[in-house]
């Protein structure tokens, strides 16, 4: 008979208590959710359209203007062809001498809207916060 | 004889089920609207040095441009006049300050963006955002 008794304990005193435990979990989990600070994925990019302008005639010339056209191949900055590596660097030399001029953009009906942002996010790169978006 | 039920009691799940339901009630409070009319199906591009988007304003228009030249907001799909006039209302009622971020493809052509691009202009906005990924993708 005291044999038989023993046998019975043996799995009563496995027996855990799990509800403390999930208490814990879930208040863990709340400070986590809480804490946690979205990571931000999103960027603006601000440019300007050109305003019409009635005092200003095309004879007008206005300088200190970079002049970036966007091709669905190639990029040409101030007339000069360049691709991404080389836009770049010519952007850098340009926003060292002067951060404040105005960079106007000129997209081609075909050229493909990753390339316009990839040259706004070379100009916010440098610094030029100037920037003008005209199609062509 | 001890019955089972007496030798394995089960896990109390009434405490469980209630921070479930809290945790069910504090998602629905905090889920930000602004990412369900971000459309999933267009592709953004990459821009890691754009600016973070800090301070949402709430009268920022989010206007989708797809691949295919498709213009919509909130997932609807708008013909060309009808956007031109929801943006002029906007402007008439927010004024030409009016926030407008132009959600464009990758692969769609400047030739798209450009329409949304000149109805904007023509509405008397001469401020425009562009929205890109910084991370991900």
């Amino acid at each position: 008979m005291a044999r038989k008794k023993k046998k019975r304990r043996g799995p009563d005193m496995l027996e855990l208590n799990m509800t403390a435990m999930c208490d814990v979990i879930f208040q863990l989990l709340i400070y986590l959710i809480l804490t946690a600070k979205p990571m931000i994925v999103l960027a603006n990019l601000d440019v300007n359209r050109p305003a019409p302008d009635a005092t200003v005639t095309e004879a007008t010339k206005i300088t200190g203007l970079v002049d970036i056209m966007v091709f669905s191949d190639a990029y040409v900055i101030n007339t000069k062809r360049v691709d991404a590596d080389g836009l770049g660097k010519v952007l850098k030399q340009m926003s060292d001498y002067d951060k404040t001029q105005t960079v106007v953009i000129k997209c081609t009906w075909d050229s493909r809207h990753e390339e316009l942002i990839k040259v706004l996010d070379m100009c916010t790169e440098y610094g030029l916060s100037n920037i003008s978006v005209m199609s062509m | 004889m001890r019955r089972a039920s007496e030798e394995n009691p089960g896990v109390n799940m009434t405490a469980l089920i209630d921070i479930v339901f809290q945790l069910i009630i504090f998602f629905i409070v905090t889920v930000k609207m602004e990412e369900t009319t971000l459309d999933a199906s267009i592709k953004m591009a990459m821009a890691p040095h754009g600016k973070i988007v800090e301070h949402k304003d709430p009268r920022t228009v989010y206007v989708n441009v797809d691949a295919k030249g498709e213009i919509s907001i909130n997932r609807q799909i708008l013909p060309a006049d009808l956007f031109k006039s929801i943006i002029a209302k906007a402007v008439a009622e927010y004024g030409a300050e009016t926030p407008i971020v132009i959600v464009g493809d990758v692969k769609a052509q400047h030739k798209y963006i450009r329409k949304v691009m000149d109805a904007c202009t023509e509405c008397g906005i001469w401020k425009l955002k562009f929205m890109a990924l910084r991370e991900g993708g």
